[in-house]
């Protein structure tokens, strides 16, 4: 078992990895580079002015990680780093251009001229295999007291201690470290936090531009709320800054009124906002889409499977061939202009916010009623395949009631697939409230993954598509376990081929 | 013939009959037919017949496939008559022909361009459905061969899993947008990107069904007689398979129609002059309660389309299924 365990999960690791490059290459290679810029107002305005328009579009190419650019000034200041010859500039000229091409020619950049100040600048087009490895290369960072290295603070002390700070309490203090708290523990789920290895999974761009991509689905969004910190002597501060999230600035970015504030140089932090992330909205809205439509199909199941034949089933069928036939967005359309109508309910979720419960109540439901349908039919089919084995014949036989064989034996037996389908379930509604989040407008994963294709931005597609496969590839794998705790009769690991 | 039958059967009775009361005219000479020895008597078995007779013995699949006949006539011949075309803005600025409710002129009323809303329906309809019945078809024709080889080859299975655990992670979403944005919109582009993935899972489902069958002793015997493997496949388990496979088309077809109607919803697939059900529906899903017909129209004819579709395949699957033909 424990021998089959860890090849699944190096198996489950591989299928992650081929997923997020087979993601990567699709979309690298097959949408053209130019359709980053099809909806950019800004390409219309800079039209008149060339350099600029230049600057832009390699600017942006740069950040979506096509090319490597450098403007005039990073470019010859390159070159007289690596020639230290300091009498090159970027103005046009032979002389120029021959120190600038030869050291282009050794790093396999590209020499271009600016079409109206003619002055220089620098390309070179990623190949597709050296993205890839910048994505994997970024992709874990892992925090020690050496990742800070500051020309400007060279005094900078470098340790991890436990101690109770008077902003988190309790706590593994480090210096030298990127973050100032590692491990550090509050109310909010899961209770223990760490920041000693954090995902990069690259800059978001065009859309939350410059913002990166584990922030945009893993941050909390809407509006910053403040949050008092009891400081001890009677002081008080009431500030939205999140203080888990102290990270080290340099001398030159910080600001005087932060550093009075920390005495520190980890002044770099985020807000407090009172919106769930992605991650959490989708999530919420997952997990009670499952009870809910748990609740309704397994006792609908149950009793159709029953009373085979008779009238409960034959409704039962009925109302669930509707639920197939009838496409999801018709239904969804129904269902909202009935909750609308009859019990006032929130058409959209941002009318009322994330904070308001009643936002929540339409889109929770209707995705849960949506995969009640094919629950029935699984759950009404297992049990019915059970009744005729031989230990119902056989309990039937020895005088147990018709109630007692449903509850204690075919029940019980007919739910084994279907705890295995628990947490493919719950990827399942995750997923597929692209329409439902898309109908409500709400600002979950969901939504987000054809808004961020459709506004060409990359980074945040492979981000969700990585993190969709992660928690898919798991859950399948926890449903395999799952089943085999319920059911000891069940092995995985089966011996020779079968 | 029938009176020494009779006589037979007295005889037989056992009634005693005088001896002398018979005599050699009673009999005559019957020469031996060959033919008629070897003729066995059992009433003609068609599969196909035994279907139909299954399939139009319920009176609700009558009435489906009728409406499912109207249906299809009306999309499908009615657009030639109406030419309805997006295009088209010749009403556009006559303001008397905006918005008007259904009447007996206008029997589903008229749209912001002050066209037929029945014309569009139809048309539309037409688009939907070509794309649901084409999608399927073609997702059933490549998953039911791969998936047959896939079930009965442990050489291909070892490699077909590994892809269909990675092809089936990657969100088809994804994928349709992606090929939509490289090829272009278009209805066959829209279809190749639906069907450029979905095959797996059909073929997926099929292995699984196949791995089944493999395994009972009527192949193992006719496996054991030396029939090749590949006609144990159509021979022995695919005709076993039918209803499985009808069942699955008759799944495939009101998710394909509605898929598109999700991704006409998002912007995406055909491209601006394509008439379909899902654009409407998109289109008027903000006019749901100032001008109503605008919206549930559309949505009731595609749910009468899929909910007809697959009530019935359902049946047909049903009929299909050879253990039900006592």
């Amino acid at each position: 078992m424990k021998k089959y365990l860890f090849f699944r999960i190096l198996r489950s690791l591989l299928s992650i990895f081929l997923v997020t490059t087979i993601t990567y290459i699709i979309i690298y290679s097959l949408i053209p580079k130019r359709d980053v810029f099809s909806q950019d107002p800004l390409i219309q305005k800079l039209a008149s002015r060339p350099d600029k328009l230049i600057d832009y579009k390699n600017n942006a190419y740069h950040n979506m990680n096509y090319l490597d650019y450098y403007d005039t000034e990073t470019l010859v200041n390159k070159v007289q780093k690596a020639t230290s010859n300091t009498d090159v500039s970027g103005s046009h000229g032979k002389k120029n251009f021959d120190i600038l091409n030869k050291w282009a020619k050794k790093n396999g950049f590209k020499i271009k001229t600016y079409p109206s100040s003619k002055r220089y600048y620098a390309i070179r087009d990623l190949p597709l295999w050296e993205r890839l490895g910048r994505f994997y290369g970024n992709l874990v960072k892992i925090d020690t007291p050496w990742s800070v290295q500051d020309k400007n603070n060279p005094n900078l002390k470098r340790y991890l201690k436990i101690e109770n700070d008077k902003w988190v309490g309790w706590a593994l203090v480090g210096s030298g470290t990127k973050y100032r708290y590692q491990i550090y523990f509050n109310k909010s789920f899961p209770f223990i936090h760490q920041n000693i290895i954090h995902f990069d999974l690259g800059t978001s761009y065009p859309t939350f531009s410059g913002t990166s991509v584990l922030d945009v689905i893993a941050g909390r969004q809407g509006a910053t709320v403040s949050k008092k910190y009891n400081l001890g002597h009677g002081v008080i501060i009431n500030s939205a800054d999140n203080v888990y999230t102290r990270q080290y600035q340099s001398k030159t970015h910080r600001n005087a009124f932060d550093y009075d504030r920390y005495k520190d140089s980890y002044t770099n932090l985020d807000q407090n906002y009172q919106d769930p992330s992605m991650i959490g909205t989708s999530f919420r809205a997952g997990i009670f889409a499952l009870i809910i439509s748990y609740a309704i199909s397994i006792p609908m199941a149950f009793f159709m499977a029953r009373f085979k034949g008779k009238l409960f089933d034959k409704v039962g069928t009925g109302v669930v061939t509707l639920l197939i036939a009838i496409p999801s967005l018709a239904f969804i359309y129904a269902f909202r202009y009935i909750g609308a109508q009859l019990f006032g309910l929130p058409d959209s979720f941002p009318t009322q916010g994330a904070s308001s419960f009643a936002s929540w109540v339409m889109p929770t439901v209707i995705l849960g009623l949506l995969s009640v349908s094919g629950l029935v039919i699984w759950f009404r089919r297992y049990m019915i395949d059970q009744q005729q084995s031989d230990y119902v014949k056989f309990a039937r036989s020895k005088g147990l009631t018709d109630n007692e064989i449903y509850r204690k034996h075919i029940f019980k037996n007919a739910s084994i697939p279907i705890v295995q389908n628990i947490p493919g379930m719950i990827i399942g509604l995750i997923e597929g409230a692209t329409i439902t989040e898309n109908i409500f407008a709400m600002p979950g994963m969901g939504k987000m993954l054809p808004d961020a294709i459709l506004a060409h931005n990359n980074s945040i597609v492979i981000g969700l598509v990585f993190i969709f496969t992660t928690i898919g590839v798991l859950s399948v794998l926890l449903g395999d376990i799952l089943m085999v705790i319920v059911d000891p009769r069940i092995k995985l690991s089966t011996k020779g081929d079968e | 013939m029938q009176e020494s039958l009779n006589q037979a059967k007295v005889f037989e009775m056992g009634t005693v009959v005088p001896a002398n009361n018979i005599t050699e005219d009673d009999f005559t000479v019957v020469s031996l037919n060959g033919k008629e020895n070897e003729k066995i008597d059992t009433p003609k078995y068609s599969y196909w017949g035994s279907v139909a007779k299954k399939f139009l013995f319920s009176k609700i699949t009558i009435f489906m496939l009728i409406l499912m006949l109207v249906i299809l006539l009306m999309s499908f011949i009615q657009p030639f008559f109406s030419g309805y075309s997006l295009s088209n803005v010749g009403n556009i600025n006559d303001f008397k022909a905006r918005y008007n409710w259904p009447s007996a002129k206008y029997w589903f009323g008229t749209d912001a361009n002050g066209n037929s809303l029945f014309d569009a329906i139809w048309a539309g309809a037409r688009t939907s459905i070509s794309i649901g019945v084409i999608a399927s078809l073609i997702t059933e024709i490549i998953g039911v061969i791969i998936g047959s080889i896939w079930g009965v080859s442990k050489k291909v299975d070892r490699i077909m899993l590994e892809i269909y655990n990675v092809i089936s992670n990657v969100p088809s979403l994804l994928i349709i947008i992606v090929l939509s944005y490289s090829f272009g919109n278009g209805f066959w582009n829209l279809i190749f990107a639906m069907t450029c993935t979905s095959w797996i899972g059909t073929a997926y489902f099929m292995r699984v069904q196949v791995m089944i069958m493999r395994e009972r002793e009527y192949n193992v015997a006719s496996k054991t007689l030396g029939t090749p493997m590949r006609r144990i496949i159509i021979r022995n388990i695919l005709p076993y398979l039918t209803s499985v496979i009808v069942t699955d088309i008759s799944m495939a077809l009101p998710s394909f129609i509605s898929y598109e109607v999700f991704l006409s919803f998002l912007g995406v697939g055909l491209s601006q002059n394509v008439p379909s059900l899902g654009r409407l529906i998109s289109q008027y899903s903000p006019y749901m309660t100032t001008y109503p017909y605008l919206f549930w129209l559309p949505v009731l004819v595609l749910a009468l389309i899929t909910i007809s579709l697959y009530i019935i395949g359902q049946r047909l699957a049903d009929a299909s299924d050879p253990r039900t033909h006592m």
